[in-house]
This record gives structure tokens, sequence and C-alpha cells, in this order.
């Protein structure tokens, strides 16, 4: 598991003197910020997927990119109406939370295959976005709209609000994780549910929270992105549970359950965030992004069999 | 019979058409070592896995230290300070030695966090009272040997400090050495007054350390000996016939005969 993360963070290293080495300009503290930025809000989401892939039996949530948008959605909504930001931010993120449980529910007690329900909340989620915007973008947002706005293009010093929020969740994913009972919780349950259960862990309740925290996650990291373009759009996050996922499996969360860490989620999404860049600013047309990412998670589950394979031997 | 610590009474089971246990009792004594052992598919492992509340039996009833008692789950038979380490080891292989033995019961300090550090020494010294050689509580233990394994799945057992420690086939798939350690491990039990079920299909190991053994043969119990009044060879035909007292002989073909081999093979 460590050994996988130092890999990473030896590519993610690799990669980053290889591009400044093809383009100087990346190395310049706008053009890192501007990356840090743009994977920023795949970091945040990732660490909801990242706790819903390590607690095992399969799980996996096809939905973020979607609740990203609603939550969004929701939130823009809401501040037309002239709400205060607080209540707004609350009730995107509850929205998310509640997609998160449908998840959970489905999964726990429906027992469907993870990518089932999630697939099916992902058109939901999607649906809803639009029967609210009715197709358009919402883009009054009400007496709190400055402050709204400002929470998504604003800087702390020289560093923008997005990459403190991801810097933020990453820390505090990485601590609940690493230092809590629910963190230990959930490695057992990926680990072996069986065990887990017969030791007295509740096994449903972990792997429902997984997924409502994935839900609360992705609506949040969605309201923030909605502030950062300063509109509530429906198609705002779409596809992105592909980068998410990405990010995850290339940082080393294994498909199988209870193996990676939030931190090599961290550097997984860092490295898709420089890879992106680096097509851009050596003018890769943007079509080819998608195909970079596909493949780069294929290559990603392929090492992760590999690394069981070897492991087991 | 009043002082036992378990008396099993009639215990009935059902999967689907399978007439898995057919009204079997069972005692044990405090501080015994209590060998149970029948052919495959006699009904050892689901017996019980109704005393450690894995499984909810169809009828009979269960009497702990002669007051009944009704476990819908294993943290109800845990209150009890029964405990049971499963055929399969039930350990989660992704988890260090530590984390393993107190999978679920993480000592906490301030309130939220998990103490890493209490955890590696209350397990280091459960191993060492134990002495389970390991060389740290920190290495994951899908690099350990499948004895080591099963020692960890047995301390964890003992970590709850049980009245009662069921074992299912705990020297199955180990080297003559490690099985010789586990079985030391289970002797040394007995010193502590913890009253052991062994679950065996090598009849030389429940001799070796047994006080009494328990037949059981296509969901019946058709035995109980006390191990010093009794033969390998008398109890190996126990198994095989069921004894003189079992009709079901005449109806009913051994089915599985294929694993008559591995006891005195083991
Ligand atoms: N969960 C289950 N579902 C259906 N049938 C079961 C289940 N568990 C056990 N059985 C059946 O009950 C019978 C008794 O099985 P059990 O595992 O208790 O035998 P055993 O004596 O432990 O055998 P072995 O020596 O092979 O471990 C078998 O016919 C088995 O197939
Ligand atoms: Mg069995």
């Amino acid at each position: 598991m460590q050994s996988y993360e130092a890999a990473i963070y030896a590519a993610l290293l690799l990669v980053v003197v290889a591009v400044s080495i093809a383009t100087p300009r990346f190395l310049s503290p706008d053009n890192l910020f501007e990356v840090a930025r743009n994977f920023s809000f795949i970091a945040a989401a990732g660490v909801g997927e990242a706790i819903v892939i390590i607690g095992g039996g399969g799980g996996i949530d096809l939905s973020v990119g979607s609740v990203m948008g609603l939550g969004g959605v929701v939130a823009t909504k809401l501040l037309g109406m002239n709400l205060g930001l607080l209540p707004v931010l609350g009730l995107g993120v509850a929205a998310g939370w509640a997609c998160g449980a449908t998840n959970g529910l489905l999964v726990t007690k429906a027992k469907m295959t993870p990518l089932i329900p999630t697939l099916g909340v992902l058109s939901i989620a999607h649906g809803l976005a639009l029967v609210i915007t009715q197709g358009y973008p919402l883009s009054s947002l009400g007496p709190a709209s400055p402050a709204f706005i400002a929470l998504g293009a604003g800087y702390v010093g020289p560093v923008p609000n997005p990459v403190v929020y991801m810097a933020l969740v990453v820390l505090v994913g990485w601590a609940v994780l690493t230092h809590t009972p629910f963190g230990y919780d959930l490695y057992s349950v990926g680990g072996n549910d069986e065990a887990s259960h017969l030791s007295g862990i509740r096994v449903t309740r972990v792997r429902l929270a997984a997924y409502m925290i994935s839900g609360a996650l992705a609506a949040l990291t969605g309201i923030l992105l909605a502030a950062r373009l300063s509109v509530g759009d429906a198609t705002t996050g779409q596809g992105e549970e592909l980068n998410v996922i990405a990010a995850a499996v290339i940082g080393g969360v294994s498909l199988l359950g209870g193996q990676g860490s939030v931190l090599g989620l961290f550097a997984g999404a860092a490295l898709i965030g420089v890879l992106l860049n680096a097509m851009v600013l050596t003018g890769v047309p943007a079509f080819w992004q998608e195909v970079v990412i596909g493949s780069t998670i294929i290559v990603a589950v392929l090492l992760d069999r590999l690394r069981i394979r070897l492991a087991r031997d | 019979m009043t002082s036992a610590v378990v008396e099993m009474r009639a215990i009935e089971k059902h999967f689907g058409a399978v007439h898995a246990l057919r009204g079997v009792d069972l005692d044990l004594l405090p501080g015994e070592v209590l060998g149970l052992v029948g052919d495959n598919a006699a009904g050892k492992s689901t017996l019980m896995k109704v005393l450690s509340g894995a499984i909810s039996p169809d009828g009979g009833q269960i009497l702990f230290r002669g007051a009944p008692v009704r476990f819908t789950s294993p943290a109800e038979a845990r209150v009890r300070g029964i405990e049971m380490v499963y055929q399969d080891f039930a350990l989660c292989n992704n988890l260090d030695i530590a984390q393993n033995i107190f999978l679920g019961r993480w000592p906490v300090r301030a309130g939220v966090l998990v103490d890493r550090r209490a955890m590696h020494r209350a397990a280091e010294a459960m191993l060492e009272r134990l002495r389970i050689d390991v060389p740290s509580v920190t290495v994951q233990v899908r690099h350990l040997s499948g004895g080591r394994r099963q020692s960890v799945a047995i301390a964890r057992a003992l970590s709850f400090n049980p009245a009662v420690l069921i074992l299912d086939e705990p020297t199955a798939n180990l080297s003559p050495g490690a099985t010789h350690e586990v079985l030391r491990l289970v002797a040394d039990l007995k010193q502590h007054g913890v009253g052991v079920i062994l679950i065996s299909h090598r009849l030389q190991e429940v001799f070796a350390i047994g006080d009494r053994v328990a037949v059981l043969k296509q969901g019946r119990r058709v035995a109980t000996r006390r191990v010093r009044d009794a033969t390998e060879d008398e109890i190996l035909e126990l198994i095989v016939t069921g004894g003189r007292a079992a009709p079901a002989n005449s109806d009913r073909p051994l089915d599985a005969g294929g694993g008559l081999e591995s006891p005195v093979g083991g």
C-alpha cells in the first residue's frame, strides 16, 4: 500500500519534470494554481468516491458527476429565490446526501450491484437538475450572489479558494480514514465483510455512510464549481465521474475494496490535472482528452490487477 | 451435568431440504477440551455456529451456566463469553496483526481518534502472553504463514476473555510445526480455565489434548466418550458407522467416504 503510494508520487514527479522540460511555462505559479484549481474538483469529489470504493463489496459511485450538477443547480435556484448563503449550502448538500442515501440503501438493503443504483441515480440527479433549470442556465443569484461567487472565484492569499477547499477535504478525508474508528471500520469491511460482521462491525451502516458521504461531498463540490462559474447549469459535472473514478484508481484505490488511501487519490487527481494541462500547453486538441483519460483508467486497473496478483504470490 | 458451562438441548437446523442438525445434545464442562468429530457434512460447523450466534437454530435450547439463552448474533454470544474461530480464519488480509486482533473494537482516545499505540501495545502483550511469536504487530496478515494466521485468529478470540472458545478445524492446512504450535496454545488455555470445543478431522490431536470427544453423524450425536477410556479406532468406527445404535446406517449410504483417509493420514 505504502509502496504503491510512493510509486504514484514518483510518477507524478516524473510527469511534472517531463512537462516542465517540454513547456517551461508549466512551472509558472499562475499556471500551477490554474492546474490545481482544475483538478481540485476532481480530488474533492474523489475523496467520497475513494471512501465508497474502499468500503468494498464492488462499491462504486457512478452518480458523482450528476450529483455535482444537481448540487450546483439546487444552490443557484435557491439563491435566485433570495435565500441566504448558509441555508443554500445546507440544502444543496442535503440534495447530494439524499442521492447518496438512495444509492446506499439500494446497495445495502436491496442488495443491488452498486453499478446499477448509482447509474440510475446518475440519470435521476441529472434529470432533476434539468427539471429545476428547465434547461436554462441559472444566473440570477439574488442578494447573496457576491458572497456566493466569491466562494468559488476568490483567493486566500495567492491560493484560489477551490484549492483551499480541496486541501481541507483531502486533509479531513485522510484524517478520518487513518485515525478514526469509522476509517478503521471502512478498511475492515472492504477487506473482509464477513469477518467484520462476525466481529460486530455494522457492515451495512458503514457502507451506507460511505455512499452518503460521497453524495454530500459531490454536491458540495458541485456547489463550489457553480460558484466558480457563477452559474447553475444542469450539464455542469456531466461525465466528471470518469475523472473522479480514474483519479481514485490511478491513485491506488483498488476496485476490490479495502485498499488505497486519500493521499494516493490526491496524487491520482493531480496526475490527471497535470496531463490535461500538458495537453493544453502542448497544443494537443481537446478532443483527445477523453481518449487519454480513458486509456489511463484502463492502464491503472491493469496495474491494480497486477499488484493484487503480485501481493498474492 | 449441572455444572456444565454450556448445554445444548435437542438442537434442530434445516437448510432448505437439508436437515443439518437432528436434535443434537452437547455439554461443555468448565475448563475441558471437548473434541467434536465426524465426517464431512456431519453438522459440526453448523452446530458450533448455532452456539456462537452466527446461525439461529430451528429448534432446541441452549443453557448457559444453567440459564436458558437465545443468541441472534455473535455479539450476543460474545456477551456471555462464547467465542468462535471460524473454519476460514475470518481475518482481514489488508489489515495488520494488531488491527485484526482489535477488529471493530478499536481503542479510542480523545473520543474520536483510534489509539494506535495502545492497540499495538495491547496486541503485543496479548501475543506475548500466548507465546505467539510474530516479527511485528504492524505486519499485514496476508504476509503471514497459515499457522501464524490461525494464531492471530485465536488471539483475537481470546482478547474477548471468553469462557468458551470454539475452534473449527484450526489445524487443517497447517504444517506439523504450526499444528504443534496451535495445539500448545489450546493446551495452555486449559490452564486458564477456558472451555474449548475443538472441531477436528485429526483424531490424533483430539486424543493428544482432548478430555472428551463427541461424535456427530448425519446431524445426530451418536456418541460421547472420555478420551482416556476410548481408542482412536473405536472413535473412527463411530464416525464411519455411527455405532450399533444408529439405524440410519441401513437405509442411508455413506456419502462422504473420501474424507476418511485424512484423519489417520494427518
Ligand atoms: N449456509 C448453508 N446453507 C445451506 N446448507 C448448508 C449451510 N451450511 C451448511 N450446510 C449443509 O449442512 C450440512 C452440515 O454442514 P456443516 O458445514 O455443518 O458440516 P461439517 O460437519 O462442518 O463438515 P466439514 O467437516 O466438511 O466442515 C451439510 O450438508 C452442508 O451442506
Ligand atoms: Mg465444517
